[in-house]
């Protein structure tokens, strides 16, 4: 840190990042490491918002080896360096792009020698091959290529990558609203922070707006504008590993064509759909069945499989000055330094992927340098996170055998996540967690197949043991509610019957009432 | 193989037909796919909570308060007076189980596991309810390493309500946490007196009343309950757990124990289809070996959704599984808001006569009878009244069968 200059009081120079997505814990990451003090301002809860509501991928960059080959590049190198840094939280699945017979038949060759270009190590394999290995997809395959897809844990990456923010002594602020950045002499001075009904100041010397899907919002704060494409995408989980591999079809990337295997589940993605809202998590029924419909060549029995799930996120894709109509819009990030429109140390970044969310920091950490004058060159890639707690396991296998080896009498509070009680405790005493939801994402409680009927209640009891004002009512009708929101869209099936035991549960035996309260708006009638 | 009365299904209402009709000296046969949603009641007999308005006020009186529900629901579609009957008859014909509930006609407000109210028609003798905790020193008994009932958050719920509880670790007789395999070392407590006697010395002075999880054995809980108030000298009472619920498979037992012994015929394991539908009369249903039963009435007690009488395909619609009868339902679920489709699903199902009887097609079914979750227009989970419908029309069904087939009543 030698190359470190001081600022005007002497200290090193202090960045506030706003957004606690894969993107600022990205950024706060690679600042931290090129010397500079960092603060971290998240609304809600780490990797709450974008970075949890897709599909999971780590991209090889396959799908966009021929629409834009260099972010393909770009991928394939990031989904290297991501593998590598946070191997716990990737699982290297692999991927398979598949031609059925009304696809596109020139789009193959296409496909191929675009990887190639991209240096992805794309190979076409015998497609009869292929339908042996994938034994639940279609069987009107022409064409089939491996590539090196993966699948990622955004929560745990989003985790990882914060508490190494951590240990190397940043600070990250979860549940802080930033109401105002504050500027003087037309440059940034710091924001202001409201917690529970409490406001204060953070000084600082740059400010980084990373909030994605509303940085919008963020930079008109200042007076600043962003032109964002805001995309809803909807995606369905499947109760079980439908396919070994993701599966992409082998055509144009457009809406509806992948299947991704993680954890015990499989997603179906993706909708597009234009919302004016970033907010905007809600999965209309007619996407649904959209879904369904467009699943079905590639899946042909998915209507006789069992839904958990659907959930919405919102994709910020910047929109260049210059658009060529017809096009879509480039997935690459881009950078915004916003001296050049009068406001002198405040960033924005916006676009890209959680793939590439390194590569959105280092170039973040390269303007945050050129502004402050600091030498200090990207170390993200090559410097280990340091671990000096252990993750928690979630391979279900190793949590299982974690279990039976402990001897502890505190047995699953999760049977569908497996989910050690003691597990839970150490996380509401250590991050002092208040909500099921923050120990849901971060020990996957509640995400299996009873989508928290018979957890939710156990996890609440030990809140209410560690801290005397819980409000376990409330607590718990917000969980369930949101779980409804999610289940309630593919209840179909074993899922319908699922979420009337739910219900069995949560109303008719905890007596909790259904409160369309603690629903959003737009999830009611 | 020929019955009076084939009974698809063993839920609540399907057993208590059973035994109304048995009562009447008709030979019956029950399929049962599995076991019954008893298993997820919390013990008590819930006729109506709430009110049906938009207010949700809890209700006092259940059965004066029927009146406001919609003239479709279960308990308007029977006639005047029959819910009265036929829950008179169930607390007379359970007490001689050894169920001794208590009903005074106005709900109290039995504990859940989570510490809340959930308004009850009938409690059991030794069911925890606020109404006997109030201004009463309590302990609740904590079972190391028991999942199934939350305690602390149960505590603080109680507290929060006025009612201070003092958390007291006891160990368990046995290594097991499992709700049924725990009730069970109780059942197999050698010295109960010698294990209650030990509880007593972490008890703090001045305890009037004890809270005990719910699984105090499946079949020595009356006798355990006595011991435990006359070694601890404090009024002890059950807290109802997560499913599977003891007090409800307690119910259950008693009541299949009771239509053996009456001579009614059980297949366990079995699903029906029907076979001969013609007339508006189905005579014979067939299982899953082929082997076909010959009875003169049917009744469909299969549990709706939750048990799988109903069954919800990926376009939203709802179809029932037994028979293939006609299905009411809003419009398709996936139509609707999300508070809005958990309520449909309940509120989906058969729609019937006044006896009972729905419809298939055009037709009328002369011999077809459904109750419980299987009828349309009623919600257990919002109203609190799962128990009543079921016991209501599972009463009803037997009456309206027993002078379908031309007995008196």
């Amino acid at each position: 840190m030698d190359n470190v200059r001081s600022n005007a009081h002497g200290d090193r120079p202090h960045a506030i990042i706003i957004g606690g997505g894969a993107t600022g814990c990205g950024i706060a990451r690679d600042l931290i490491l090129r010397g500079i003090r960092v603060t971290l301002i998240e609304f809600g809860d780490l990797g709450s918002g974008t970075s949890s509501r897709f599909h999971g991928m780590l991209q090889s960059g396959a799908r966009y080896a021929v629409s834009d080959t260099e972010y393909a590049a770009e991928c394939m190198a990031e989904r290297r360096i991501i593998a590598n840094l946070v191997p716990e939280a990737v699982e290297q699945t692999g991927g398979l792009f598949v031609s059925l017979r009304d696809d596109p038949a020139d789009y193959p060759d296409a496909f191929l020698s675009g990887c190639h270009k991209a240096g992805i190590p794309a190979e076409e394999l015998d497609p009869e091959q292929t339908m042996q290995d994938e034994p639940n997809i279609s069987r009107e395959i022409i064409r089939s290529f491996s590539v090196p897809d993966a699948t990622i844990q955004s929560w745990r990456l989003v985790n990882i990558l914060a508490d190494d923010v951590r240990r190397r002594g940043g600070t990250i602020l979860t549940r802080h609203r930033v109401s105002a950045i504050k500027t003087a002499g037309g440059r940034v001075s710091g924001v202001q922070v409201e917690r529970e009904g409490s406001e204060y100041f953070v000084a600082g010397d740059v400010v980084i707006n990373a909030t994605g899907a509303w940085s919008a919002r963020v930079a008109a704060m200042v007076g600043q504008g962003i032109d964002l494409e805001l995309a809803k995408g909807s995606i369905i989980v499947f109760s079980h590993r439908l396919v070994s591999q993701a599966v992409n079809r082998c055509r144009p990337p457009q809406s509806h064509d992948i299947v991704v295997p993680t954890g015990s589940v499989s997603l179906f993605g993706t909708t597009s759909e234009v919302v004016d809202n970033p907010d905007t998590t809600h999965v209309r029924p007619e996407e649904i069945q959209e879904l369904l419909d467009n699943a079905e060549p590639l899946i042909p029995d998915i209507r006789k499989y069992r839904a958990f799930r659907a959930w919405a996120g919102v994709r910020p894709l910047y929109i260049p000055k210059s658009r060529p109509v017809g096009v879509p819009l480039p997935r690459r990030h881009s950078t915004f330094d916003h001296s050049d429109q009068g406001v002198e140390g405040f960033v924005s970044v916006c676009g890209g992927s959680l793939t590439t969310h390194r590569s959105m920091a280092e170039d973040v950490g390269n303007v945050i340098c050129a502004h402050l004058g600091l030498s200090a060159r990207c170390i993200s890639a090559s410097t280990p996170i340091a671990s000096g707690e252990k993750q928690p396991d979630w391979q279900p296998v190793r949590d299982f055998q974690r279990l039976e080896e402990s001897g502890s009498p505190q047995v699953a509070i999760c049977e569908c996540e497996l989910v050690a009680g003691a597990d839970v405790a150490n996380l509401i005493v250590e991050h002092q967690l208040t909500h099921l939801h923050d120990i849901r994402r971060r020990l996957r409680v509640g995400f299996g197949p009873c989508q928290g009927t018979f957890c939710g209640s156990r996890v609440a009891s030990m809140l209410a043991q560690h801290h005397p004002d819980y409000s376990g009512q409330s607590d718990l009708t917000g969980f369930w509610t949101e779980r409804l929101k999610g289940s309630m869209r593919t209840a179909w099936g074993q899922q319908a019957r699922q979420s009337m035991l739910s219900d069995a549960v949560y109303r008719e035996n905890l007596g909790l009432r259904l409160n369309a309260d603690n629903l959003p708006e737009e999830d009611k009638r | 193989m020929k019955s009076d009365a084939v009974i698809v299904g063993a839920e609540l209402d399907g057993l208590i037909a059973a035994m109304r009709l048995l009562e009447y000296g008709r030979t019956v046969r029950i399929f049962s796919a599995g076991s019954g949603s008893l298993h997820y009641s919390p013990g008590g007999i819930r006729v109506l909570g709430y009110s049906p308005a938009a207010n949700e006020e809890t209700v006092s009186d259940p059965l004066q308060s029927l009146s406001l529900l919609h003239d479709q629901h279960p308990y308007r579609i029977l006639e005047r007076g029959k819910t009265q009957s036929a829950l008179n008859w169930f607390v007379e014909a359970t007490g001689k189980l050894d169920h001794h509930y208590r009903a005074n006609g106005l709900n109290s407000m039995a504990v859940s596991p989570a510490g809340l109210a959930l308004p009850t028609y009938a409690t059991l003798a030794h069911q925890a309810t606020f109404e006997e905790l109030r201004g009463m020193n309590a302990a609740l008994i904590r079972f190391e390493a028991f999942r199934e009932l939350p305690v602390d958050l149960l505590a603080s719920e109680l507290a929060r309500a006025g009612h201070e509880i003092v958390i007291v670790d006891h160990k368990t007789p046995g290594h097991f946490t499992e709700n049924m395999a725990l009730a069970k070392s109780f059942d197999n407590l050698a010295d109960p007196e010698g294990y209650f006697s030990e509880l007593k010395h972490s008890l703090p002075d001045g305890v009037e009343v004890v809270l005990f999880p719910a699984v105090l054995g499946l079949h020595e809980h009356d006798a355990l309950l006595a011991v435990a108030e006359q070694v601890l000298g404090a009024r002890c009472l059950e807290v109802a757990t997560l499913p599977p619920s003891v007090p409800g498979v307690r119910l259950t037992n008693a009541l299949e124990t009771h239509l053996l012994h009456h001579q009614a015929l059980f297949h366990t394991g079995a699903e029906v289809v029907p076979s001969e539908f013609k007339g508006g009369r189905c005579t014979r249903v067939v299982d899953q070996a082929g082997r076909a039963f010959e009875a003169s009435v049917i009744v469909v007690s299969t549990g709706g959704t939750l048990m799988g009488g109903l069954e919800v395909d990926s376009r939203g619609r709802v179809h029932e599984t037994a028979l293939g009868l006609d299905v009411y339902q809003t419009e398709p679920l996936n139509a609707l808001s999300v508070d809005r489709s958990l309520d449909a699903l309940h509120e989906a199902g058969v729609e019937t006569d006044a006896s009972l009887r729905p419809r298939l097609g055009s037709e009328s079914c002369e011999n077809i009878f459904v109750t419980g979750r299987t009828l349309a227009h009623w919600n257990p989970a919002q109203e609190c009244s799962a128990e009543g419908v079921c016991i209501a029309t599972g009463w009803a069904a037997a009456e309206a069968a027993q002078s379908y087939l031309g007995g008196g009543s």
